[in-house]
């Protein structure tokens, strides 16, 4: 298994944040601290795309519940996307989906958050 | 239907995973305040819930004190009091407390809680309890949702919360080992220092008896140390060579005084009594359970030779130990470079002539070229903590002492 990491790609108006690896320790609040990397930069849209994503535990979840509660703090908009069909059950059955917006695809999140902005 | 039932499939899948995940965490090896980070993180997002805590139970000052928490102000005071009856309370009830109605018995407890953990809007808390032990505490605050919990989280946090005391009550049972250990240990060094200052009165009682020998021992004990240490002996064979070479006279204790300080040449008799001190004192030793090997046996032998004309026993090369050969050695060394009662004291050039004179005959080889080696070391100031030079009490020419230290190291070197 690969080490986890988070990659971004930077947007004037949104960055995307690219987990690479199992969400399923305390190395992932890495997505927090980008998260809150870019927050204090005055970014408040995130996407947050799990294509390199297999699993997410209940750690991983209490970690994506912190990124959430950020940026609804800002009013910002948060997107899940590219995540298999497992996690976007387990997002659904937790009602994470009820405060990050689900997609199947990096570019619908991009679409939607383009057109509402 | 089908949808529901698949929901609360994956919804089961989840909470065993969660389970499986709890019970490795609590066994893993991983740093205790990371394994209590986690196990948080695992009750939290297992509920959906963005903001909790555990807390340890802290018997000696009677509250509850934060180990992990989660998306609230870990800066504020998160410490919980609680008086003896509300901690009997805690401990019968052995279930979760809704902070929003307590129960009779817990009314102020709540109150101080919701008070103190107001910033993290509590709504539950768990008490975490081990053989009618209470270890600690889950707070945990409002779901994600703001829905309410359900029968189902309300089944699922004794399951969790139980596993939790249990590694919080394993972590607090390996501190107090770890706290006795540390008692057990300084006891030891205590002893070792009681140990050490009990030889050493000894060893200036032995030297006080012989007006000429004075300091002789732990001189003896500091050149055996020195040799021993550039023979890499390990610390406690250090200890054990310093405790011999302060101790190696002790059967003097007990031999006349006159005879020791006579000045004329002894008689038979006389030096048959002299030579039953190293007996004398491997008896007196004997029976000491000392923390160190060896002693008794260094103590009798340091007066055997490698060619078997040494007492008390008469023994060969082959049956002296190094620690043997070393105390031997440096006790003659010492004993040549300082006045006795019927002789001055040798220069430090006709030391080194004699010990050559007596190489594998009194003196051992690979000792004396480690000895010598320290010397000349010591002489060009290489050595940072000199241990013979400064107990020399001969005058000596640096320049020819190195020199005829060099010539002799090639020698002994082949």
């Amino acid at each position: 298994m690969a080490k986890f990491s988070v990659t971004d790609r930077v947007h004037d108006k949104y960055v995307v944040l690219y987990v690479n690896g199992y969400i399923n320790n305390l190395g992932g609040e890495k997505i927090d601290e980008r998260c809150s990397y870019y927050l204090k930069k005055g970014i408040k849209n995130f996407i947050i795309n799990f294509e390199r994503t297999e699993l997410i535990n209940s750690v991983g979840i209490s970690i994506l519940i912190g990124v959430i509660e950020k940026v609804l703090q800002v009013k910002g908009t948060l997107y899940f996307t590219n995540a298999n069909r497992v996690s976007k059950e387990i997002f659904r059955m937790l009602e994470l989906s009820k405060f990050a917006k689900i997609y199947d695809t990096e570019e619908q999140a991009v679409a939607h958050l383009l057109k509402k902005s | 239907m089908a949808r529901r039932t698949s929901t609360d499939l994956r919804k089961h899948l989840f909470h065993i995973a969660t389970l499986t995940d709890l019970s490795e965490e609590i066994t893993s090896h991983r740093p205790f305040h990371r394994t209590v980070k986690a196990t948080l993180y695992m009750v939290l997002g297992t509920l959906s819930v963005p903001r909790g805590a555990i807390f340890r139970f802290d018997r000696e000052e009677l509250a509850f004190v934060p180990i992990a928490i989660k998306g609230f102000d870990a800066s504020k005071d998160n410490h919980l009091p609680v008086t003896r009856a509300q901690m009997r309370h805690l401990i019968g009830r052995n279930r979760y407390v809704a902070l929003g109605s307590p129960p009779p018995g817990l009314k102020g407890f709540v109150q101080g809680v919701r008070d103190r953990l107001a910033h993290m809007q509590a709504q539950y808390f768990i008490p975490l309890v081990t053989r009618k032990e209470l270890i600690g505490a889950i707070v945990l605050g409002p779901k994600l949702s703001r829905r309410s919990y359900n029968q189902e989280d309300f089944d699922l946090l004794p399951v969790m919360s139980n596993s939790i005391a249990v590694a919080i009550h394993n972590h607090q049972m390996f501190l107090s080992l770890q706290e006795k250990m540390r008692e057990i240990k300084q006891l030891y060094e205590n002893m070792r220092e009681i140990y050490y200052d009990t030889v050493k009165a000894f060893a200036v009682a032995i030297d006080t008896k012989d007006a000429f020998t004075q300091n002789h021992s732990l001189r003896v004990a500091k050149y055996a140390v020195a040799i021993a240490r550039e023979m890499h002996f390990s610390k406690d064979d250090l200890e054990g060579i310093y405790i011999a070479g302060l101790l190696h006279d002790i059967g003097k204790i007990v031999i006349d005084k006159v005879i020791l300080n006579k000045e004329q040449t002894l008689s038979k008799d006389e030096k048959s009594e002299i030579h039953l001190h190293p007996l004398i004192g491997s008896e007196i030793i004997r029976n000491i359970k000392f923390p160190w090997r060896n002693i008794a046996d260094i103590i009798r032998h340091h007066h055997e030779r490698g060619d078997g004309h040494g007492y008390p026993d008469g023994l060969n090369d082959a049956d002296l130990s190094l620690a043997v050969k070393i105390i031997s050695f440096v006790d003659a060394f010492d004993a040549m470079t300082t006045d006795r009662p019927y002789r001055r004291r040798m220069s430090l050039e006709k030391t080194i002539d004699e010990i050559c004179a007596y190489l594998n005959l009194q003196f051992d080889k690979r000792v004396t070229n480690v000895f010598f080696k320290i010397l000349k070391k010591e002489i060009t100031g290489e050595l940072p903590d000199p241990q013979i030079l400064p107990n020399l009490e001969v005058p000596f020419d640096a320049k020819i002492i190195t020199q005829l230290l060099d010539a002799l190291a090639y020698e002994l070197s082949t």
